[in-house]
C-alpha cells in the first residue's frame, strides 16, 4: 500500500475510521448534548422558576426513589403535567421532522425536499383538523374504534397521500424535476390551507383553538393523552428511517446504479415514504405545521459530516430536537406571558436559510 | 458458464430498440459492443446486466435466468459502470468507492472492505483524489472513480468460484488518451485473471487492439459476432456504420 494522502483512511486494526467518520461521531455527540440541554432548560425555565434540584427530586420519584416531599405540589404539577410532556413532545417532533427531512431529501435525491415545503405536513394537518371537526358526526364510529390513535392515524394518511401525489407529479422517467416538485408543494400547501381554513370556519371553540395553531404550529397542546400515542408513531418513524441509511446512500447514486448494487429500490422508496408520512403526520396532529426544520437541520449536519446518511439521519434527529426545543423556548419567553407560534420562530430561522440555499444552488448548478 | 442473450427483444413506442438479440459473452474474455448511435448497444447491455427486463426472450448469467437471481447474490457477481453517475450530493471519492462494498456488508470484516477500497482506488490511479468532493472532479476523474467502485463491488471471487463480470457503458468516452490506454490494459489484466469484461466502445482501434470478441449492432439487431482481429474488415465497417467508403483500421 502506498503512503499517500490516504493515510487517514488507511486501515489498521486499532483504528478503522476515516476523518469524516470521526467528525461525524463528534457531531452526533455535540447534537445529543444540545438536545438534552434543550429538554432540561425547557423544564426548568418559565414563569414559574424551577431549580435543577427540585426537578431532580421530582424525576427521582418517577423511578421510585424518594417521595418528592421537598417540592411544592404546584411545582410538581407544573413539571409533571405541563413542562415534561412539552419537552418530550418538542424533542420527538424536532427529531421526527429532522429525520423526515433528511430521508425525503435522499428519497427525492434533492436537498430542497422538506416535508413542510412540499406539503406533507399540511396534508397531515388537513386530515387532522378534518378528524377533529367531523369527529363527532361523520367519522364518529371509526374514531370510537381507533381511540387515541385515531388522530395520528388520519394525519398519517393525509401525509401519505400528499407524498404519493407529489412524487407522481414531480418524477419523470426516474428523475425528479425540482421546479415541478416545489410547485407541486405550493399547490399541495394551497389546497391544504383552503381546507384548513374551511374546517376552522366550521369548527366551534371547543374543537379548535385557532387557525394559527395549524398553520404555524405550537407545542402548547402537549398533554400526555395526545403526546403518548403520537409519540409512539414518531418513535417508530425515527427508528425505522435510521435503518434505511445505507440503501438511501446507494440511492443517491441514481436508481439504476443502486439497483445494480443489489438495493431493492422500490422497497426502499416505499418504506421511506411510509415512515416519513407516519412521523410527520403524527407530529402535525399534535402540534400543527412546523416548517423549515426538515430543510435546515439536515443541511447543517451535511455541511459538517458530508452526505453519508449513517450520520445525517441520527444527526438530523438530534439537532432537529435541539432546534425545536430552543425555538420553543424563544416562543415561550420572548413575549411572556403570551406565546409566539412556534412556526414563527422556526420560519424566522429557516426562511433566510432557504433563500441562501436557492442562491447557492443557482451558482453551483442551476436548479437542475 | 457464459453471459448470454437469448432472443432478447425490447420494444419501445412500438419499435424494437433491441430485436431478437442472441449471443454469448465468455468469461476470461473481453467482449466489445460496437455499432452506430441508437443501434441497441446500451439496451443489450442493460438486458445482459439484469437491469432491464426484455419484452421477449431473456438473459442468462452462468446458466440461470438473470432476473431470477437474488439481487444481493447478483450484486456480488457482476458490477456495472453506467454512462454517467446521477450523483448530486457531495460525497468524497472514497465514500463513492466504498458504496461498491454495499453488497458485502456483514459478509466481510470492515478492515477487508477498507483494504479493497484502497486497492481499487490505487488500481484506477485515483488515490490522490480519495478525499476530494466527487462533484468537483472532471469527467474523466469521475469515470475512474466509478470504475474503482465497480471493481470494489466484485473484488472477491464468488463463493462458488464463479466468474466476476464487469459491464461498462462507454467507459473511455470521458478519458484522455493516457487513461484510455491504461484502462484497456487494466481490463486486459482483469481478463487474464478470469474476469468477464463486456464494454460498449466507439473507438474501433482500441477494440481491435484490446478486445477479444466483438458484437456489431445495427438498427437494434446483432449484425455479427466474431473475433475482433478478423471481424472488423473495412467492408464490414462500411456496411455497419453506413460509410461512403470502406474504412481500414491500422
Amino acid at each position: 500500500m502506498e503512503a499517500s494522502s490516504l493515510a487517514t483512511s488507511t486501515p489498521s486494526s486499532s483504528d478503522l475510521s476515516t476523518n469524516r467518520e470521526r467528525i461525524g461521531v463528534l457531531v452526533l455527540m455535540g447534537a445529543a448534548v444540545l438536545a438534552v440541554l434543550g429538554m432540561a432548560i425547557g423544564v426548568l425555565v418559565g414563569p414559574l422558576k424551577i431549580t435543577l434540584g427540585e426537578f431532580m427530586s421530582v424525576a427521582l420519584t418517577w423511578i421510585g426513589i424518594g417521595d418528592g416531599e421537598d417540592v411544592s405540589r404546584v411545582k410538581t404539577g407544573v413539571i409533571e403535567n405541563i413542562r415534561a410532556p412539552r419537552s418530550l413532545l418538542g424533542a420527538l417532533v424536532g427529531a421526527t421532522l429532522g429525520v423526515a427531512g433528511a430521508a425525503m431529501q435522499g428519497f427525492f435525491r434533492n436537498p430542497l425536499a422538506d416535508p413542510g415545503l412540499i406539503g406533507v405536513s399540511s396534508g397531515g394537518a388537513l386530515a387532522a383538523i378534518a378528524v377533529i371537526v367531523l369527529g363527532g358526526t361523520l367519522l364518529a364510529p371509526i374514531l370510537a374504534f381507533l381511540g387515541a390513535f385515531g388522530l395520528p392515524i388520519f394525519a398519517f394518511l393525509g401525509s401519505l397521500a400528499t407524498v404519493a401525489i407529489i412524487y407522481r407529479v414531480s418524477v419523470f422517467d426516474g428523475r425528479v424535476v425540482v421546479a415541478t416538485m416545489l410547485l407541486a408543494g405550493v399547490a399541495a400547501n394551497a389546497v391544504a390551507a383552503s381546507g384548513i381554513g374551511y374546517f376552522t370556519f366550521l369548527a366551534d371553540d371547543a374543537q379548535l383553538r385557532d387557525l394559527t395553531f395549524w398553520t404555524l404550529g405550537s407545542l402548547g397542546g402537549a398533554v400526555w393523552d395526545r403526546v403518548l400515542p403520537a409519540g409512539l408513531f414518531m418513535l417508530i418513524s425515527i427508528a425505522g428511517l435510521m435503518t434505511l441509511a445505507r440503501p438511501l446512500n446507494c440511492l443517491l447514486l441514481g436508481e439504476a446504479d443502486a439497483e445494480t448494487l443489489g438495493i431493492n429500490v422500490e422497497a426502499t422508496k416505499r418504506k421511506a415514504a411510509f415512515l416519513t408520512a407516519l412521523g410527520v403526520g403524527a407530529a402535525t396532529a399534535v402540534c400543527g405545521v412546523i416548517n423549515f426544520v426538515g430543510l435546515v437541520v439536515p443541511h447543517l449536519v451535511r455541511l459538517i459530516t458530508g452526505p453519508d446518511h449513517r450520520f445525517v439521519l441520527p444527526g438530523s434527529a438530534l439537532l432537529g430536537a435541539a432546534l425545536v426545543l430552543f425555538s420553543d423556548l424563544i416562543a415561550r419567553l420572548s413575549v411572556a406571558p403570551a406565546e409566539l407560534p412556534l412556526g414563527v420562530v422556526t420560519a424566522a430561522i429557516g426562511a433566510p436559510f432557504f433563500f441562501w440555499l436557492l442562491l447557492r444552488d443557482k451558482q453551483v448548478s442551476g436548479l437542475g | 458458464m457464459v453471459a448470454r442473450l437469448e432472443n432478447a427483444s425490447v420494444i419501445r413506442g412500438g419499435r424494437a430498440i433491441l430485436a431478437d438479440a442472441t449471443g454469448d459473452c465468455r468469461p476470461a474474455c473481453f467482449t466489445a459492443f460496437c455499432g452506430p448511435n441508437g443501434a441497441g448497444k446500451t439496451t443489450a447491455l442493460s438486458v445482459l446486466t439484469g437491469s432491464l427486463k426484455p419484452d421477449r426472450g431473456h438473459a442468462e448469467l452462468e446458466g440461470r435466468d438473470i432476473r431470477s437471481i437474488d439481487r444481493g447474490v447478483l450484486a456480488r457477481q457482476r458490477a456495472v459502470v453506467s454512462q454517467a453517475s446521477a450523483l448530486t450530493f457531495p460525497f468524497q471519492s472514497y465514500e463513492v468507492v466504498s458504496m461498491g462494498r454495499a453488497p458485502h456488508l456483514g459478509l466481510t470484516t470492515r478492515q477487508v472492505d477498507l483494504e479493497i477500497v484502497n486497492e481499487a482506488l490505487r488500481l484506477m490511479d485515483v488515490t490522490h483524489l480519495a478525499e476530494r468532493n466527487y462533484l468537483t472532479l472532471s469527467g474523466g476523474e469521475r469515470k475512474r472513480v466509478d470504475i474503482a467502485r465497480a471493481l470494489a463491488q466484485v473484488w472477491d471471487v464468488p463463493d462458488d468460484g464463479g466468474t466476476r463480470w464487469l459491464f461498462l457503458d462507454e467507459p473511455t468516452a470521458a478519458l484522455d488518451l493516457k487513461y484510455q490506454i491504461s484502462l484497456m490494459r487494466q481490463l486486459r489484466e482483469l481478463k487474464a485473471q478470469g474476469w468477464g469484461i463486456i464494454a460498449v466502445l466507439h473507438d474501433l482501434h482500441l477494440v481491435k487492439e484490446y478486445a477479444d470478441d466483438v458484437w456489431l449492432f445495427k438498427n437494434g439487431a446483432v449484425e455479427a459476432i466474431g473475433a475482433a482481429q478478423t471481424l472488423l474488415t473495412p467492408q464490414r465497417i462500411q456496411t455497419v456504420f453506413e460509410l461512403d467508403a470502406p474504412y481500414a483500421l491500422t
